[in-house]
């Protein structure tokens, strides 16, 4: 049974392969056949011709037969399914125009979906490349101030740990950019300071060498490094004898003890723009200040329990903060919560949404480009009504031919795909150089099979869906009216009914999506009007970082300070020059703290200690940055050398911490009560500044005096000086004072400023891009229609203009079938919109998803589009001559 | 376009035409004409095949494997496709003839009832 079995099939495929050898021999045999025959007819007297069409006649259909024999052995299935892909796409090529219209429309739908799901493939499905992925969190004391809460402090932690039964395995991490010399000119060198247990938790360990031990894993013994793949191959071009090496990181050795594979992607665990190249211990322990509960600069992620769900660490967590609030009043507001956040949604939350959102929309553009070619394949299938019926009469079933107007349809569908991967490659390399930072897996973007099985699937789906609406009315028609030559002037309502029903809906989507880019371009507009608080025009910002066992004085650094202050404010062309710890707008690179807010007349909890943004500048930064004064006094350089602190706050912060109050004169410390150390006295108020970007809510701010803390690092330049020749002219006077430091990041406040809204740019434009997509298709559609409906009526229209109509009248007829139509699209978007755009709001600024303005503007164009989509084929109706109408009947 | 899916045996009962090939093949390898002829003359000019239905009838029967083909001369020096029972289609044969026999008897045996 097998053997024959097996013997059929190869059968079967051989009769596929050798097709016309079957073919020649089917015919060699009938022709055997009849020869026999007409010899056997001639024996009994009959001449030759006349017995050759007498064993034909007994022989019968011989053509038949052979369609009969040739089904039997082969596929039938494929075979007429080859057929109609074959008919398809001789229909397909006859009409050329057609053709090119619907795959064009197609291949722009297909190609923005594969483009945005590769995308979105990339960043949101694919897992992250660690041990257990799904179990791992990010932890991060919750703060009601910051609208992403990321910091924990080391005590936290430990308390955490002690207390904790949901989350083990806590890893901390913390950016690290010391500056590595040796060979030239010293470097910043990209960083991680992790606890040991860092690497063990994310499931990976280094290549070569080891890891990080317990005792490497404290302060002040914390100088080893693990290197990065690239920068193994990079720096020591692979040699394995780099292990056990010597680095000067900040002119500190470091030995070199392992090298991370290659396959280890650090992703998003740094928020500086490159990925890290130098892992060192975070060496720290109790001990140490910067271990306090109010020290939050380092980040925490942990492992959920076995059968530990996130709702219940959530909870068992937020109970544990609650008792560490009542336990240290000092160092936590009585609200104190936890934030646990799966990494990936962590790291991706913010981004998901506009990806999902752009994913949303790429469908949309695909659905209105499906509705067009319904619409043109509506319109050839009336064409085609004549063929259909006769195709009926003489024996088609009505499911063979639907099967066949879906295989063409699907063609069709599997054309645009093509055009449509060919788009989308383009477009994903586009859309890589173009996307924002924080879209980190960026690089991971390619077309893998999953993503050609996406395209696929939405092409035949698709090529399906547009055809079914067709082929069930081509084959439901009435054979009657349709073989009869004159039935062309009254259309059955039902079609043009469909037609009406996908215009209306792709006006309707195409109003949506409009709609949702004029809010993001409001919004984007509104981001860009926002007054950041300090002037922006001609402010260069340097980087620069004192290097030496010397600098560990405060004082030292402090002198060196004053003196690159004064060296660079002598340079030709500065006008102004300043020191801070963390620039304005800085996404990812100032030490930007939030500190607890200790007022020294006010006790705990009398309300909570709130955090405050801890920025550290040279005295005239308010003057330099153009940061109002509102009240009090600035900063001088009597008090950069006077032991008694002073503090400048933002309004905000007078708003908030002081309601009702005067500020003024009033003792704070930042991060922490500690009554040895000194209070400072708020001596004025400043302007508020738009710190986490121009869509970010204003914080509260406090200012501290450099000469009081050395952290101000960060140059801030005015000048008139194009960026190479400052950069130069500042290194000079740098280096003049201490060649070995390290001075990077320059850049021009108004590309820092552009930047930071770089990601709501890019969901803009390319919301924007499928909106224009989706009404330059939306009006195709009705530009079509229209001028279906118009050659259909040719001869109407003509009776019309012999019975007296006016031009005028047959215009206002034509078009205002298709305003209606419009209409009713336009109203159902405005319905659809009012539902919608509320999915929207986390992407909005300064904008109501129901913006009239945005609305009202919206509904103009579309119908300004409509009227012009028709305008064309109206015109054409009012030029109709009715004597060559009439006698084209 | 339209297509017949069911088999038309002409005058022959359905099934019938299988038999009636598999038994003319039962004595050797013929060529498609001499199994047409063959039963014509063997039934004693009453079953004509109609020989349309005849290939395609020989061609499914090869498929099911039942039959195997070989080219070869016929006796006009011509190139003819020789069709032969495998044992596949020997088996089929007698169990086909034996069903044949009970089938036929039984109807007999109603026509004779009064």
């Amino acid at each position: 049974m097998e053997i024959a079995f097996l013997k059929r099939i190869s059968l079967r495929v051989k009769t596929l392969l050798l097709r016309e050898q079957l073919d020649r021999d089917l015919a060699d045999e009938i022709a055997h056949h009849l020869e026999l025959r007409a010899e056997q007819i001639r024996s009994v007297g009959i001449d030759a011709d006349e017995a050759r069409y007498a064993a034909r006649r007994r022989f019968g259909n011989a053509t038949g037969l052979k369609e009969k024999s040739r089904e039997l052995w082969t596929f039938a299935v494929i075979e007429t399914l080859w057929e109609d892909v074959r008919y398809g796409s001789r229909s397909l090529r006859k009409n050329l125009g057609f053709t090119a219209v619907a795959v064009l429309t197609l291949a722009l739908g297909v190609g923005a979906n594969t483009a945005i799901f590769s995308v979105v493939k990339a960043v949101l499905f694919s897992a992250l490349p660690y041990r257990q992925p799904d179990r791992i969190v990010a932890v991060a004391r919750g703060d009601s101030e910051t609208p992403h809460p990321t910091n924990v402090s080391y005590a936290e932690v430990e308390d955490w740990k002690a207390r904790t039964r949901s989350l083990y395995d806590f890893a901390l991490y913390h950016g690290w950019t010391p500056a590595s010399s040796g060979k030239g000119t010293p470097e910043i060198v990209y960083g991680l300071r992790v606890t040991r247990n860092f690497f063990e938790d994310l499931g990976s360990s280094p290549f070569l060498g080891r890891g990080f031990l317990p005792e490497e894993d404290r302060p002040g013994r914390w100088h080893v490094v693990v290197l990065s793949y690239p920068y193994w191959v990079r720096r020591f071009g692979s040699n394995p004898d780099a292990v056990g090496q010597t680095i000067l990181l900040d002119q500190v050795p470091f030995q070199i003890v392992g090298v991370l594979p290659r396959n280890f992607e650090p992703l998003s665990f740094t928020d500086a723009g490159s990925p890290p190249d130098v892992w060192a211990p975070l060496g720290y322990d109790l001990s140490i200040p910067q271990s306090g509960r109010t020290w939050q600069h380092l980040h925490a992620i942990a492992r959920l329990g076995d059968g530990v769900t996130l709702g219940a660490a959530r909870a068992e967590m937020n109970s544990i903060a609650w008792q560490l609030a009542r336990e240290f009043p000092k160092d936590y507001p009585p609200d104190a919560s936890v934030l646990i956040l799966p990494l990936r949604e962590s790291w991706y939350g913010k981004i998901a949404t506009a990806l999902w959102l752009l994913f949303g929309a790429t469908g949309v553009v695909l659905l209105i480009a499906c509705a067009n070619v319904a619409n043109l394949l509506l319109a050839q299938s009336t064409k085609k009504r004549r063929e259909v019926a006769l195709r009926s009469v003489l024996g088609a079933s009505r499911s063979r031919i639907i099967r066949q107007l879906l295989t063409e349809s699907t063609v069709l569908g599997l054309l645009g795909a093509v055009g449509g991967v060919l788009l989308a490659s383009w477009g994903t390399a586009l859309l890589t150089r173009w996307t924002p930072d924080d879209i980190p897996r960026m690089a991971g973007v390619r077309f893998d099979p999953t993503v050609l099985l996406f395209t696929l699937g939405i092409a035949t789906t698709t090529g399906v869906l547009m055809g079914l609406v067709p082929a069930l009315e081509t084959s439901r028609a009435d054979y009657h009216e349709a073989l009869e030559q004159s039935s062309r002037g009254v259309r059955g309502m039902s079609r043009s009914r469909l037609r009406n029903l996908l215009v209306a809906s792709q006006v309707c989507l195409a109003f949506v999506l409009t709609v949702a880019s004029g809010l993001l371009l409001k919004s984007f507009m509104r981001a860009l009007n926002v007054n950041p608080g300090f002037k922006i025009e001609n402010l260069y910002e340097v980087n620069f970082k004192l290097i030496g066992p010397k600098y560990s004085d405060d004082a030292v650094v402090v002198r060196t300070q004053t003196e690159v202050l004064e060296r660079v404010r002598h340079i030709p062309g500065v006008e102004s020059v300043s020191l801070a710890s963390t620039p304005p707008i800085s996404g990812s690179f100032g030490a930007l703290d939030r500190a607890g807010f200790v007022i020294q007349d006010r006790h705990i909890p009398d309300p909570a200690v709130p955090s405050v943004d801890r920025y550290i500048v040279s005295p005239d930064y308010f003057v330099a940055m153009g940061i109002p004064l509102l009240h009090g006094r600035l900063f001088t350089d009597t008090d950069a050398n006077s032991a008694h602190h002073v503090a400048i706050i933002s309004e905000m912060a007078a708003r908030q911490i002081f309601p009702g109050e005067d500020p003024l004169g009033r003792h704070i410390q930042l991060g922490g009560r500690h009554d040895d150390r000194p209070w400072a006295t708020i001596i004025g108020i400043v302007g508020d500044v738009h710190q986490y970007g121009l869509d970010s809510p204003v914080t509260p701010q406090s200012y501290l005096l450099y000469s009081q803390s050395p952290d101000a690092t960060v140059l801030m330049v005015r000048s008139t000086v194009g960026s190479a020749a400052l950069t130069r002219a500042i290194e000079e006077q740098i280096w003049a004072i201490d060649k070995n430091t390290v001075i990077f990041n320059p850049a021009w406040m108004s590309e820092i400023l552009r930047h930071s809204l770089v990601s709501r740019r890019f969901t803009m434009f390319l919301l924007a891009g499928f909106g224009a997509l989706a009404v330059l298709l939306a009006a195709i559609g009705i530009y079509g229609v229209m001028s279906y409906m118009v050659a259909q009526r040719t001869s109407e229209i003509g009776i019309r203009m012999a019975l007296g109509a006016q031009k005028r009248d047959t215009f206002r007829l034509v078009s205002r079938d298709a305003m209606l139509r419009a209409g009713l699209g336009l109203l159902a978007g405005l319905l659809l919109s009012v539902a919608l755009t509320r999915v929207l709001s986390s992407e909005l600024f300064a904008v109501s998803p129901l913006d009239p303005l945005t609305f009202g503007a919206v509904l103009l164009l579309l119908a300004a589009v409509a009227l012009g989509a028709c305008y064309v084929p109206a015109r054409r109706a009012a030029r109709v001559d009715p004597m060559i109408a009439l006698r084209h009947e | 376009m339209g297509k017949h899916k069911k088999d038309n045996p002409g005058d022959l009962l359905q099934g019938t035409l299988d038999l009636l090939i598999l038994k003319a093949l039962a004595r050797g390898p013929l060529h498609g004409y001499a199994v047409a002829e063959w039963i014509h003359e063997s039934s004693q000019d009453v079953l004509r095949v109609e020989e349309g239905a005849l290939y395609p009838a020989l061609h499914r029967l090869e498929l099911q494997g039942l039959l195997s083909a070989k080219w070869g001369a016929s006796e006009n020096n011509r190139r003819a496709k020789y069709y032969s029972l495998t044992s596949a289609g020997e088996k089929r044969l007698a169990d086909e003839t034996e069903y044949w026999r009970r089938m036929s008897s039984a109807v007999a045996r109603v026509l004779q009832t009064a």
